[in-house]
C-alpha cells in the first residue's frame, strides 16, 4: 500500500525540539527496515528507514491501549547459535583426529568464540516480545521494540503520558468495563483474516533442496568435479529460499505443521552447512596438502572417497525435510486450489 | 502471528479481561508468556463512524470514481474525479480524494503533513564507507570518493527531518571519502609508475 503522510500541526521546528527519543532501535522480520519510537508533545512518532526516512504519527489522545507478551524468539537464537558454536567446536577438533597438530587448527576456534560471544550478548540482551498499541482504527506493532527491558521502559513511559492525556482507567474498574466493551464489539475477540499465502517460495525452495539432493545421490554414484559443485551452488539456492519461505509463511494461511517443518528444513541446512565445512576444511588441512593453509573453496580437489561422506551428509539433512515438506506443500495448494474450482462449478 | 490487540501477541490467543491494567505483568493463560495489557478511556469511547456511501439508484447518475456502485456526491478539487462520502476527505475547506493528498497535489496538505525525508548524511556515510573498502580498486574509489564528500557537504546545508539527529554519516563521508579518493590516486599513481618503470 503506498504511503500517505501523516498530519502535523505546528511548524516543525519547534517539533523537533520537543521530540523524546524512546529506547529501542530495530527492524522487524528479516528484510524490513530500521524503525526508531519518538515521543512529541501530543504523539508518538514512528520513523521508519535508514536513507529515506518515512514517519507515522499516532496521537496520545487516539491510543486505545498498550500491551507486550514475551516470545520465544531470543532463547531460540541463543539455543541456535550455541548449537551452532557446538557444532563449530568440534568440526575445529575434527583436524586434530586426523592427525593434524592442534596449533595448526587453532585459528578454526576463532568462529567457535565469535558464536559464544553472538550467544552470549543476545541471552544478555534478555528475553523477546512484542509490542502492540491500538489506535480507533488500527493496531502497530512497534518493530523498535523487541526486547522485554526496552519494551517495559517504553510501556511506563507511554502509560503515564497517555494517562495525563486521557485520564486513567483504574485497576480494578478495568475488567470490567473490558468485559462490557467485548460483549458490545465482539468482533475484537475474532480472529482476523489472515493474509492468504499460495507458498510458491516453499515449493521452490522443497524443490531446490531436494534437486541438491539428488544431484548428491548422482555424486555418490559419478563422482565429478561439477556434479558437486552444482549439488552446493543448488543447496546454497535451497537454503535461501528456505530463508525467505520463512519470513514469507508469517501471519499467513500456510498450515502450522508445514511452518514447523520449514524452520526444522532450515536448522537442518545450516547444520549440513556447518559440518560439511568443517569436515570439508579437516579432509584439506589433513589429507589433501598438509601445511598449506585449509581453504573451503578447495572442495573440487578432494578425492571421490573422502567426498562419499559430504555427499552422505548433504543427503541425510537433505531428504528427510525436503522430501515431506514438497508434497506437504503441494497438497496444501490443491487444497487452496480446490474451493476456487468448487465456485467456478457452482451455478 | 496476525495482529490482534486482545490476544497474545505469542500465540494469539484471547486474553481474559483481568489481564488489562495490573500493575505487575501477567501471564498468558495459554502459552504462559509474560503479558502487559492496558487500557486506556479512548477505548470507551463512543467512536464517531464515517459516512456511507450510497448506493447508485438509476443507471444513470455518476458513481463514485474509486467505488463503482457507489453514488457520487462530490467532486475532488484536486483532480476532478467524481467521489462517494466515504473517499471525500475535507482538508482546510476543500474536498479532495486520498490519491490527491497522497501524491501531494494538494498545497494545504503539503504545509501540514510530514513527508518522508531523505537523510543524505546515512547515504554519505555508506558511501565514504564502500568508498575506503574499494579504494585499491582505484576506479570504485575514484568515483564514490568524491560522490560521498559531495553527499556530506549537500546533507550539512540540508535543513533536518522532524526528529533531531547528529550528522555522523556526512562526518564520515567528507573524512571517508576524502581518504578513499586520496588513497585511490596514490593507488593509481603507484600502479602507473610501476607500469612505467617495468622495462
Amino acid at each position: 500500500m503506498a504511503y500517505v503522510p501523516e498530519r502535523i500541526d505546528g511548524d516543525m521546528t519547534g517539533g523537533r525540539r520537543a521530540y523524546q527519543r524512546l529506547p529501542g532501535v530495530g527492524g522487524s522480520g528479516l528484510w524490513r527496515s530500521r524503525t526508531e519510537t519518538w515521543l512529541g508533545p501530543d504523539h508518538l512518532l514512528l520513523v521508519e528507514g535508514v536513507y529515506t526516512e518515512r514517519y507515522r504519527r499516532v496521537d496520545l489522545a487516539d491510543i486505545q491501549a498498550i500491551s507486550y507478551a514475551t516470545t520465544p524468539g531470543a532463547l531460540r537464537a541463543t539455543w541456535a547459535l550455541l548449537t551452532g558454536a557446538a557444532l563449530m567446536f568440534g568440526g575445529g577438533l575434527l583436524p586434530i583426529a586426523y592427525g593434524a597438530a592442534p596449533g595448526e587448527v587453532l585459528w578454526l576456534q576463532a568462529f567457535t568464540f565469535l558464536l559464544v560471544v553472538a550467544a552470549g550478548v543476545n541471552a544478555a540482551r534478555g528475553p523477546s516480545c512484542r509490542f502492540l498499541l491500538k489506535t480507533g482504527v488500527q493496531t502497530i506493532e512497534v518493530p523498535s521494540l523487541r526486547r522485554v527491558r526496552k519494551a517495559d521502559k517504553v510501556y511506563e513511559v507511554l502509560l503515564n503520558r497517555v494517562e495525563a492525556v486521557q485520564g486513567a482507567v483504574s485497576t480494578p474498574e478495568a475488567p470490567t468495563r473490558l468485559s462490557a466493551h467485548f460483549a458490545a464489539h465482539p468482533e475484537l475477540l475474532r480472529t482476523p483474516g489472515l493474509r492468504v499465502s499460495r507458498a510458491r517460495l516453499h515449493l521452490l525452495a522443497y524443490a531446490a533442496v531436494l534437486t541438491s539432493a539428488a544431484v548428491s545421490a548422482v555424486d555418490l554414484a559419478i563422482p565429478l568435479d561439477m556434479v558437486l559443485s552444482v549439488a552446493g551452488m543448488v543447496g546454497l539456492a535451497g537454503a535461501v529460499l528456505l530463508l525467505a519461505a520463512v519470513a514469507e509463511q508469517r501471519d499467513s494461511t500456510v498450515p502450522p505443521s508445514l511452518r514447523a517443518l520449514t524452520w526444522w528444513a532450515l536448522g537442518a541446512q545450516a547444520v549440513s552447512f556447518v559440518l560439511s565445512v568443517a569436515a570439508g576444511i579437516a579432509i584439506v588441512v589433513t589429507q589433501i596438502d598438509p601445511g598449506t593453509p585449509p581453504d573451503p573453496v578447495m572442495f573440487e580437489t578432494i578425492p571421490p572417497e573422502y567426498r562419499q561422506p559430504l555427499d552422505l551428509l548433504g543427503l541425510l539433512f537433505d531428504l528427510p525435510f525436503a522430501l515431506p515438506g514438497f508434497f506437504m506443500t503441494l497438497s496444501y495448494r490443491r487444497k487452496l486450489r480446490r474451493p476456487a474450482r468448487d465456485a467456478q462449478a457452482t451455478p | 502471528m496476525p495482529r490482534r490487540m486482545f490476544a497474545c501477541p505469542n500465540c494469539g490467543e484471547p486474553w481474559p479481561a483481568d489481564l488489562a491494567n495490573r500493575l505487575m505483568p501477567g501471564r498468558c493463560p495459554s502459552c504462559r508468556a509474560e503479558a502487559r495489557l492496558h487500557v486506556f478511556p479512548a477505548l470507551f469511547r463512543s467512536e464517531s463512524t464515517g459516512a456511507e456511501g450510497e448506493s447508485a439508484a438509476l443507471d444513470g447518475e455518476s458513481t463514485c470514481f474509486y467505488h463503482a456502485g457507489k453514488r457520487a456526491t462530490v467532486i475532488c478539487e484536486g483532480c476532478g474525479a467524481f467521489m462517494c462520502p466515504l473517499c471525500d476527505v475535507e482538508l482546510a475547506g476543500r474536498h479532495v480524494c486520498p490519491r490527491c493528498i497522497e501524491r501531494g497535489q494538494v498545497p494545504e496538505a503539503r504545509e501540514t503533513m510530514i513527508p518522508p525525508h531523505t537523510r543524505l548524511d546515512q547515504i554519505a556515510g555508506s558511501l565514504g564507507l564502500l568508498s575506503l573498502l574499494t579504494f585499491f580498486m582505484c576506479f570504485p574509489g575514484i568515483i564514490l570518493g568524491p560522490l560521498a564528500v559531495g553527499f556530506g557537504i549537500a546533507s550539512l546545508a540540508r535543513p533536518r527531518g522532524p526528529v533531531p539527529y547528529v550528522r555522523w554519516g556526512a562526518a564520515g563521508g567528507i573524512i571517508g571519502g576524502s581518504v578513499a579518493t586520496l588513497l585511490a590516486i596514490v593507488w593509481m599513481l603507484f600502479f602507473f609508475s610501476a607500469f612505467t618503470a617495468a622495462p
